[in-house]
């Protein structure tokens, strides 16, 4: 007891029961900048939430959800389009061997995305929209070039018969899944590699702010093929434009 | 013991009266289930709506609405060739309100796809899956690939000429798999093209073991959220890091 008193001089009314690896929000807490939770996360939260079901319902009222004939395996739909978010990799489909285009790139994608965390572990730029200002430029940089190279390519494959973008891969001396599944699979990543370095080397960017780069440049270039299945893809799984009456004929 | 019938009735669920002070709120969280889901106390930071925009939360409150309406649609609808279409024209048409039920489901599926993905481009742009969060970004990965799961296999409970399509030409892309693609393709359609097998399938899958993985999952990525010290956020300015 009064060795207890030697130690600690004053009455504690706190003890120290473990050490802990790691953090919480109570650890730093110069200055304190932790607010509680009731009521300010749970308002926050029930607000937005009647404002999701309000956006829902008003949704529901107005809006039918589809309903075409009657299944009927002997008449095919035209064109036949997947749900709208597989139509990125519908679009794919046409240009690449099925084989790449409808399972190696997902799995590409998914594997990718498993493996971040492992690769970018540095705490710098966790909690920040894009890490930085120059995680935005990558952005900028990645996601512009998308913007305009996707489009451009699809224009290319669009004006030509055979939905060739540049040469036609099929008529490559070569078997299928090389022609045309391999080599677009590497044009495809090299064409990340490149973003990747030209972040790295031309706005020197780090390894987390490149990879913001090369994110921004897969998110958009899977939405711009999904846009293009659901608004620009017609009969024949030709190009149309969206609001052209003759691109969706049923039955 | 509160001396009116409500005063009891909200005691005997929370332990204390209306909380208007700090301490009392922090009890609301603390003496309630809410403590599994919430800190009593979280940086302010982590409050600020455009740094997560609510989407985590909004993925969750889909689901919530995506299963109650579910299990209601479920006692209009028998998942056979014969007879499921006409049972969602029945719903469009005679049963009171029905075609509300079903467009809440419909819209609310799509809502939750486009909400998980944006709930992932929210985390990977805010640098969220860093350490201590790598393993919670993994399950959120598994999350994705179960709510588009879900998506895709509702598409064809309607047995109208878009989900049979739709599922013919997504089960085809699935068909294209090396080595196991064949089986995995006649696994999922019990048979070759698209049938009343498939249909079964698609109906056990869709209602049972789908919303089931995902709710356990769920279940996992929100005491992960707990457990990596709460929602991300900068370094704090007293050189402590969360
Ligand atoms: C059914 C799907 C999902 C639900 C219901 C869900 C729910 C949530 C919720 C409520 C949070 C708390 C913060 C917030 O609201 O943003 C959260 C955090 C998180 N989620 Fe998800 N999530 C889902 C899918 C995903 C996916 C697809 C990913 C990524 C691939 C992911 C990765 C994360 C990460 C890394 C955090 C921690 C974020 C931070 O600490 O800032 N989640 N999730």
């Amino acid at each position: 007891m009064s060795e207890d008193k030697k130690v600690f001089p004053t009455d504690r009314t706190f003890t120290l029961v473990e050490v802990v690896e790691g953090t919480s929000p109570l650890i730093a807490k110069e200055p304190d900048d932790t607010v509680p939770t009731y009521p300010h996360l749970l308002l926050t939260e029930a607000v937005a939430a009647l404002f999701v079901l309000l956006g829902l319902l008003i949704a529901s009222i107005f809006f039918n959800a589809p309903l075409g004939e009657l299944a009927n395996p002997l008449v095919a739909e035209n064109p036949a389009k997947a749900p709208w978010y597989f139509l990125g990799l519908q679009e794919l489909l046409l240009h690449m061997h099925p084989v790449f285009a409808g399972v190696i790139i997902p799995a590409t994608v998914l594997l990718g995305l498993l493996a971040v965390p492992y690769f970018d572990f540095g705490p710098k730029g966790e909690g920040v929209w894009f890490s930085s200002r120059r995680g935005v430029g990558c952005a900028l940089l990645c996601g512009g070039t998308t913007l305009v190279a996707i489009p451009f390519a699809l224009y290319l494959s669009g004006a030509n018969p055979t939905n060739a973008i540049v040469v036609d891969l099929k008529t490559l001396a070569l078997p299928q899944l090389i022609s045309t599944g391999l080599i677009p699979y590497a044009a495809m990543l090299l064409s990340l590699t490149l973003l990747y370095v030209l972040c790295r080397r031309l706005l020197g960017a780090s390894r987390r702010e490149a990879l913001v780069g090369v994110f921004t440049a897969l998110v958009l270039g899977m939405v711009i093929l999904t846009l293009t299945g659901l608004y620009f893809r017609g009969v024949g799984w030709k190009f149309f434009w969206p609001w052209d009456p003759t691109r969706l004929l049923h039955g | 013991m509160s001396r009116t019938l409500p005063g009891r009735i909200w005691r005997s669920i929370y332990r204390q009266p209306f909380a208007d002070e700090e301490r009392e709120g922090a009890r609301v969280i603390n003496d309630s289930l809410l403590m599994h889901l919430h800190p009593v106390k979280l940086r302010r930071h982590g409050l600020s709506i455009t740094y997560t925009f609510g989407l985590g939360g909004i993925s969750f409150l889909l689901f919530i609405v995506l299963t109650v309406t579910g299990v209601l649609l479920m006692f209009q609808y028998l998942p056979t060739t014969e007879q499921a279409y006409a049972d969602i024209q029945r719903l469009s048409g005679e049963v009171f309100l029905g075609q509300l039920l079903r467009n809440m489901h419909r819209w609310a599926a799509h809502a939750m796809v486009l909400a998980v993905f944006l709930h992932m481009c929210r985390a990977f742009f805010t640098g969220s899956y860093k350490p201590p969060r790598s393993f919670n970004w993994a399950v959120g990965v598994g999350l994705l690939v179960l709510t588009l799961l879900l998506s895709f296999t509702g598409y064809l409970l309607p047995w109208d000429q878009l989900a049979f399509w739709a599922i013919t030409v997504g089960t085809n892309i699935a068909g294209y798999a090396p080595l196991v693609g064949r089986a995995l393709r006649s696994f999922l359609l019990d048979g070759i093209v698209v049938g009343q097998g498939a249909l079964l399938r698609f109906y056990v899958l869709h209602v049972v073991v789908l919303p089931l993985v995902l709710a356990l999952l769920v279940g996992l990525h929100f005491w992960r959220v707990r457990k990596d010290g709460g929602i991300s956020g900068p370094p704090l300015p007293g050189g402590g890091h969360e």
